[in-house]
């Protein structure tokens, strides 16, 4: 377990079953297809969460570390680890269509480079394809400074998850 | 070249060359299909009675100081054919669809270009009699550009000779940039030079938007505006002036999901759907809504979507169209037309609007296709767009 550097929490606005991480200034990462793990998929150079919701907020948690830390525990339901790089500097969440209300923390905290992402999800069978007032969806980004390995699958159990895998 | 245009330049594909050297840069893959450029008025550009008006007077004074030297005129020409375009040889390229109408005095428009070709005179007066002593037909090819990103746009003016005689052979051409609105002008080249059968003269500009880059919400138009005269030694002093301006520039920090600042042109833009592409499912729906329910929003008519930004009118909408009693077949998401996101969507719009339970996939990557539409465009709030269903 490392040190955490900083930690943020806030609502993310989706439409259309999905939320980006991307850097406006270059690609985050080669093509991954959305059927690879039913959680992040990127495209075009464009990273893309899948949620069980199609219009909405989700609630994200971002945390960052210098170094590897232990996963989430059991109350997760898909946790996908993925390696993305950073341009500028500027890795960030982003809606699709919306804009944050407050930002949260950059991913890329350590400037330029190559980071991995472990991304975790909880919620997402709640309210499939409807645009709930409450916020049922939950995500924690783990975020560290790491060269660029293989995307890892640490859990599957959602059925959402396995819609989008097998779609 | 200056640094900071580098970008700029490079996107656009444009080579310049002013003043000795080139600059020729690879073209940028495009993010969004071109559909076609659509015509434009702009105005001010010098009238006809505003050119005879200064042409009257600068024979008047120069007559009025006893001057023996001819005097020299600038008008606007008719409309010429597109023979005329290529008799001469130009040297800095614009886009293929520019001289599509020939040298029609108009300007035609995409999201991120403006081209247009005009057609002008040159005519010499002697100065005791009027009686015309020289004459120069060019043209005058206009082009702007900006870029989704880049707080700046650039504006071009060629004038291309196409025929000249007597006191008007041999006359050189210069210039000037200006903008109005809400931009500065940070680079003006139109240096005199030598008119002649192959070789034209080239002035070239820059604005910035003078719009803040915080806090967003900002969004204001600027009008580049090209300015020139001609003179020859053999002249009163320099001919009365021209002024071309181009469409008007929105440059904005407005646009949900990006921190920058961009630049569009007029144009209202077209997202493209095939029924043979990745989403036919999504395709056949819009088709449907758009022909059969007359749903607005179609390509080629002017019954525009407007982008919706407020996140809760979008919610009512998806929830009016698509709402959690809608049974979704494993597999199928719905869909709704028009998009909540518009103020055509279903709860905003009045009602009127088509849903049907569609393949999920097609669903979410039509979705994100409407994402980086509104990105790539700029489509802001209220910003009208219309979309296009190829077979």
């Amino acid at each position: 377990m490392s040190d955490q550097a900083d930690y943020g929490r806030g609502l993310v606005p989706v439409q259309y079953h999905q939320f980006q991480i991307n850097d406006e200034d270059g690609p985050a990462g080669p093509d991954l297809p959305r059927t690879h793990n039913g959680l992040i998929e990127v495209q075009d150079g464009i990273a893309t969460v899948h949620t069980g919701i199609h219009t909405g907020d989700v609630d994200v948690t971002v945390t960052q570390h210098a170094d590897a830390p232990a996963p989430g525990d059991a109350e997760w339901d898909e946790i996908v680890e993925v390696s993305l790089h950073s341009v500028s500097g500027d890795l960030m969440v982003r809606g699709l269509m919306d804009d944050l209300d407050e930002e949260l923390p950059v991913l890329s905290f350590d400037g330029p480079g190559d980071y991995r992402l472990r991304i975790h999800a909880r919620g997402r069978d709640t309210a499939i394809d409807l645009a709930p007032d409450e916020i049922t969806e939950y995500y924690l980004i783990q975020v560290w400074p790491a060269p660029r390995q293989d995307t890892s699958v640490l859990r599957q159990t959602d059925s959402y998850g396995t819609s989008v895998r097998t779609s | 070249m200056r640094l900071r245009y580098k970008k700029l330049l490079s996107a656009s594909a444009v080579t310049l060359g002013l003043l000795g050297g080139s600059l020729t840069t690879a073209q940028a893959t495009p993010r969004t299909t071109p559909v076609s450029s659509a015509q434009m008025a702009v105005t001010p550009k010098t009238s006809a009675a505003e050119t005879k008006a200064a042409c009257d007077a600068r024979l008047k004074a120069a007559r009025d100081a006893g001057s023996t030297k001819p005097v020299a005129c600038v008008t606007w020409g008719t409309k010429t054919s597109a023979g005329d375009r290529r008799a001469a040889i130009t040297a800095w390229p614009t886009p293929n669809w520019c001289d599509d109408h020939g040298a029609d005095n108009s300007w035609y428009v995409t999201r991120f270009k403006a081209c247009g070709v005009f057609s002008g005179d040159l005519t010499v007066h002697d100065t005791r009699t009027g009686r015309v002593t020289g004459t120069m037909h060019y043209l005058a090819v206009g082009y702007a550009y900006s870029e989704r990103d880049i707080k700046a746009w650039a504006y071009q003016v060629e004038l291309v000779e196409v025929s000249a005689s007597g006191d008007a052979v041999g006359s050189s051409a210069r210039g000037k940039g200006t903008c109005s609105g809400k931009c500065k002008v940070t680079e003006s080249k139109f240096p005199s030079q030598v008119m002649t059968r192959d070789k034209e003269a080239v002035g070239q500009f820059f604005f910035d938007t003078t719009i803040q880059a915080r806090p967003k919400g900002a969004k204001g138009e600027g009008q580049g505006t090209a300015h020139w005269n001609f003179t020859n030694p053999k002249w009163d002093g320099p001919s009365t002036e021209l002024a071309l301006s181009v469409p008007p520039v929105r440059c904005d920090n407005a646009l949900p999901g990006t921190s920058k600042i961009g630049c569009v042109m007029p144009y209202v833009p077209v997202l493209v759907y095939a029924k043979s592409g990745p989403y036919p499912e999504l395709a056949k729906h819009i088709q449907y809504a758009q022909n059969t329910k007359h749903l607005p929003g179609k390509y080629g008519t002017t019954k525009y979507l407007t982008r919706l930004t407020d996140k809760d009118k979008i919610k009512k909408n998806r929830n009016k169209a698509c709402p959690s009693s809608r049974h979704r077949p494993a597999g199928k998401q719905c869909d709704e037309y028009p998009f909540a996101s518009t103020w055509q969507g279903a709860s905003t719009g009045g009602g009127h609007f088509s849903w049907r339970m569609i393949n999920a996939t097609q669903n979410e990557e039509g979705g994100k296709a409407l994402g980086r539409f509104y990105l790539y465009n700029r489509v802001l709030e209220k910003d009208r767009f219309l979309v296009w269903i190829k077979p």
